[in-house]
């Protein structure tokens, strides 16, 4: 028997979250700014922000020490916002712990949820926890600091003290900022048990709390996080889109996660992360695919079983190139283009996102109801069910119109009813059922 | 003054305008772009654009030919917008005259109306019209070119050659692109009014609903050359009430002024901010130095006045960004339009604000022809205006403190809470035949009696 995930708040199975980058997503990139974008996030219907890293970047310009991706990217900023200086101070580039507690307070009023990002795989070459406490790094026999994977030096979690100390600072911005919960970087890599105390204690504090584990370690969900980042759909759901890889990979990773997982995990959705952007450059999703396309991909995220995610700005299908070391300072303009909420494009992407949130709110089959694939070349399809209810979900992940024949029977006595459409038809033929999708083109059908 | 003011097309008195200054406008800066942010425009409500220069500008890098604000921008960008170096060219920066073409088409779709700038008192220092004509530019008796204020090659309008080439250049536009009217840089009486008498004739038979609209303000305006002119007072009296204090009661005197001294019928285009204005605030926009209230009280003054309104570049989105004249894609950084502003609360306050004033300058007559009665004191503005669509109230704090008046109803009026049409932060109370008005900081009421 398959072991159980553990139980999350109820609120998470549809909730929406929003990814907040701080430096693209306003002008000056201020808690300051976002506070006042936040009534913006709330009309958009978006339940979670997750806000990346507030606390001190490091800014030490020693480059032995910077990762291959800050050198690369040319703008000279030493401080990377994942690579932490000072784990219980707000960075003076984002604002005082006076604007977080007023952000917060302000997200809460509006009904939103704030997630922080915890960086405790490594931290920066200079964070006062290495002068403060040498053993709270990992060393090699001679004593030298060990550096992680992005080059930077790696935490020891063998220290009991290093926990106590990690574990106090997750209870610090509960206690004091009232944050809900947190998105953990690389979390996988870490410890499980170092995150189940974790949870523990911040339980204590806030008992609906949420942690985000981004990585895809099974163990993960039995007691620590409440979802995970699912990598292989994501890429996979790039690969269809931007390589033409047959859809069925999306459906071949899924299942391997689902697999691999306790049963009932939960999993983020995306196409789009702060990773994905800065490492696309000026390739942005939108340049590269269209913004048709976007939505196609978005229809798929809002339509599978799991959390939808959202990128800073992808509400209005934001184009600019955004980097990780891009602030007010450093590179020229790499803040959302929000001038396009105002242009048919955007102004069309804004309603959409609208009516998909929408969709995740008043519709129970889609949070809650079961998924199964339908196998076919070229379309990603897939159906929900719950109760009596079924929902056919097919997306064209491709430039050209595309017509399948796939193996399912449409129950519905009654005409078929769209929840969504664009550019789609269903025409029922007994067992089976023909699709045609122009480019891009979705539905989501009540069948 | 006993002459009038020479015809204009009736549409001009019903009109908003909007300065359309390309470089701060999107991040990119082409008309490509700003077309794609019309149907913005048109739900503003503004029916007439006037796009700042598109012509090529001079890349001239010698400094002795920049402008000291040129040099003072600190952009170290030689292609200044005001200094042409081709007046039939399409200056790549913006896009192609194909772009330009389907920006006035796509406007027009909207019920837009379009107007360029034209830059006739200087040209660039390597301007082609030098080489090719070198009696077009004024020279010395030894034959150097002079300089006018800007430090640019000043146009010799005495050369008759020279004024058929530029009509030709305001016919080229008008026929080419289907543009509706120019905006006339510096205009009287550094350039002739008489070239621009001559100009409206040839215009008139291309398309007789041209206008031309001129920078200065000028007694001789508006006999037969211009349509409109600037109304500088309303930006710098504004200013002056606002900022620092200054009376209320000055804005009427102007206004007197303006009555007595131009030509009876003339009109004035009334504004708080263009791209100068913007441009030599730098960091200190006015919306900073007032704050947003204080800049939704000065516009709501300003829309309850007779002139026609013109709205700066983003002062729909309560912009505080910096704009310099030199910046763009290439120069400077982030100093385009902080449009996010419109998905937060004060910019969307602002948008709000300014779509309903549009929709009262526009539709209602009391207040695009109406007569105005000035009521207020020394310290809050308060004026009636009367038209065939009734009377309106309309009552403004430039303070930031609270203030209060007690002003006479005009006879037959009376004060009905159901007939606001505006209200931020006043209060009001009839008391027998006054109206007793509390206005908190830059409060503002607009009401019908």
């Amino acid at each position: 028997m398959k072991q159980e995930v553990r139980k999350a708040p109820e609120f998470l199975a549809n909730s929406v979250v929003y990814q907040l980058f701080l430096r693209p997503f306003t002008t000056e990139g201020t808690l300051k700014g976002a506070e006042k974008m936040l009534p913006h996030l709330a009309e958009l219907g978006v339940d979670i922000v997750y806000l990346t890293p507030v606390v001190e970047a490091d800014d030490d310009g020693n480059q032995d020490f910077w990762s291959p991706r800050q050198k690369a990217c040319g703008l000279g900023n030493p401080k990377n916002p994942y690579r932490m200086k000072d784990y219980f101070q707000i960075d003076p580039e984002y604002g005082t712990d006076e604007d977080l507690e007023k952000f917060v307070k302000a997200a809460h009023e509006l009904g939103l949820r704030v997630l922080l990002d915890l960086v405790y795989l490594h931290c920066g070459p200079k964070a006062n926890l290495i002068e403060e406490h040498p053993d709270f790094v990992k060393r090699d026999k001679d004593g030298k600091v060990e550096n992680g994977p992005w080059l930077f030096p790696a935490l020891n979690f063998d220290n009991p003290k290093l926990r106590e100390y990690l574990w106090s600072n997750m209870e610090y911005f509960i206690r004091k900022f009232d944050v809900d919960g947190y998105r953990c970087d690389v979390a996988s890599s870490l410890p499980v048990d170092f995150w189940e105390e974790g949870r523990r204690r911040i339980e204590a504090l806030k008992p609906d709390v949420i942690l985000l584990s981004e990585g895809e370690r099974p163990e993960d969900q039995l007691h620590a996080f409440d979802f995970n980042y699912s990598f292989k759909t994501a890429y996979a759901l790039q690969d269809v889109f931007l390589k033409g890889d047959s859809p069925r990979k999306l459906m071949e990773n899924w299942n391997m996660l689902a697999e691999a997982f306790p049963s009932g995990a939960r999993f983020i959705h995306y196409f789009e992360s702060h990773d994905i952007v800065s490492d696309n450059e000026e390739k942005r999703m939108e340049k590269v695919l269209g913004p048709e396309a976007v939505e196609a991909a978005l229809a798929v995220i809002f339509g599978l079983n799991g959390i939808p995610f959202l990128y800073n700005g992808q509400e209005v299908a934001d184009e600019t190139r955004h980097s990780i070391w891009g602030n007010r300072f450093y590179g020229k303009v790499f803040h959302i283009n929000w001038e396009n909420a105002l242009t048919p494009v955007g102004r069309r992407r804004l309603e959409f996102v609208r009516d998909l949130i929408d969709l995740r709110h008043s519709e129970e089959i889609l949070t809650n109801g079961s998924l199964e694939w339908i196998e076919n070349d070229q379309l990603i399809v897939f159906k929900r069910t719950l109760g009596e209810r079924t929902l056919l979900i097919a997306v064209n992940p491709a430039a050209h119109a595309v017509e399948e024949e796939i193996a399912f029977r449409v129950g519905r006595v009654t005409e078929v009813e769209f929840l969504l459409e664009r550019g789609g038809s269903l025409i029922p033929q007994g067992e089976r059922s023909r699709i045609s999708l122009l480019p891009y083109g979705f539905f989501m059908a009540e069948v | 003054m006993t002459t009038a003011a020479r015809k204009a097309p009736d549409f001009l008195r019903k009109s908003v305008i909007y300065q359309l200054f390309l470089r701060a406008f999107t991040r990119e800066g082409t008309l490509k772009e700003a077309e794609k942010m019309l149907p913005h425009l048109s739900d503003l409500g503004i029916d007439l654009i006037y796009l700042c220069p598109v012509t090529l500008a001079d890349d001239d890098a010698d400094l002795a030919f920049w402008s000291p604000r040129q040099k003072a921008s600190g952009m170290d960008n030689p292609q200044n917008p005001y200094r042409v170096k081709d007046y039939f060219a399409l200056d790549p920066e913006y896009g192609s005259a194909a772009d330009l073409k389907e920006f006035v088409q796509a406007a027009h779709a909207l019920g837009i109306r379009v107007m360029l700038d034209l830059v006739y008192y200087h040209c660039g220092p390597k301007a082609n019209l030098i080489e090719e004509h070198p009696d077009f530019v004024r020279r010395d008796p030894e034959g150097r070119i002079c300089n006018g204020e800007w430090c640019f090659p000043e146009l010799d309008f005495s050369n008759p050659a020279l004024r058929e080439y530029l009509w030709g250049n305001m016919e080229y536009f008008v026929r080419e692109f289907q543009v509706d009217g120019y905006r006339i840089d510096v205009a009287s009486p550094k350039i002739p009014v008489d070239f621009f008498e001559e100009a409206h004739r040839r215009l008139e038979v291309l398309n007789p609903d041209i206008f031309l609209l001129a920078e200065s303000q000028h007694p001789d305006n508006q006999r037969s050359a211009y349509d409109l002119e600037y109304d500088h007072g309303s930006c710098s009296i504004l200013r002056r009430i606002f900022l620092e204090n200054a009376s209320p009661a000055l804005l009427q005197q102007d206004r007197l002024r303006l009555e007595t001294e131009f030509p009876s019928g003339a009109r004035f285009m009334s504004f708080i901010e263009n791209h100068d204005t913007a441009n030599n605030d730098y960091e200190n926009r006015l919306e900073r130095k007032l704050g947003h209230r204080g800049k939704d009280a000065m516009l709501t003054i300003l829309f309850a006045l007779k002139e026609i309104p013109m709205l700066y570049n983003g002062e729909e989105a309560a912009d505080d960004n910096r704009h310099s004249l030199w910046a763009n894609r290439f120069h400077g950084k982030n100093l385009t339009i902080k449009w996010e502003n419109l998905r937060m609360p004060f910019g969307e306050r602002r948008y709000r604000l300014l779509r309903h004033l549009i929709h009262l300058h526009r539709t209602e007559s009391a207040f695009y022809e109406g007569s105005v009665e000035w009521l207020g004191g020394d310290e809050v503005f308060a004026l009636c205006r009367t038209g065939e669509s009734g009377r309106f109230l309309c009552a403004v704090n430039p303070r930031g403190e609270v203030r209060t008046l007690e002003t006479p109803l005009p006879s037959g009026g009376s004060w009905n809470p159901d007939a606001v049409v505006l209200r931020e932060g006043v209060c009001a109370v009839q008391n027998g035949s006054c109206l007793q008005l509390t206005l908190e900081p830059y409060g503002y009421l607009i009401t019908k009696l």
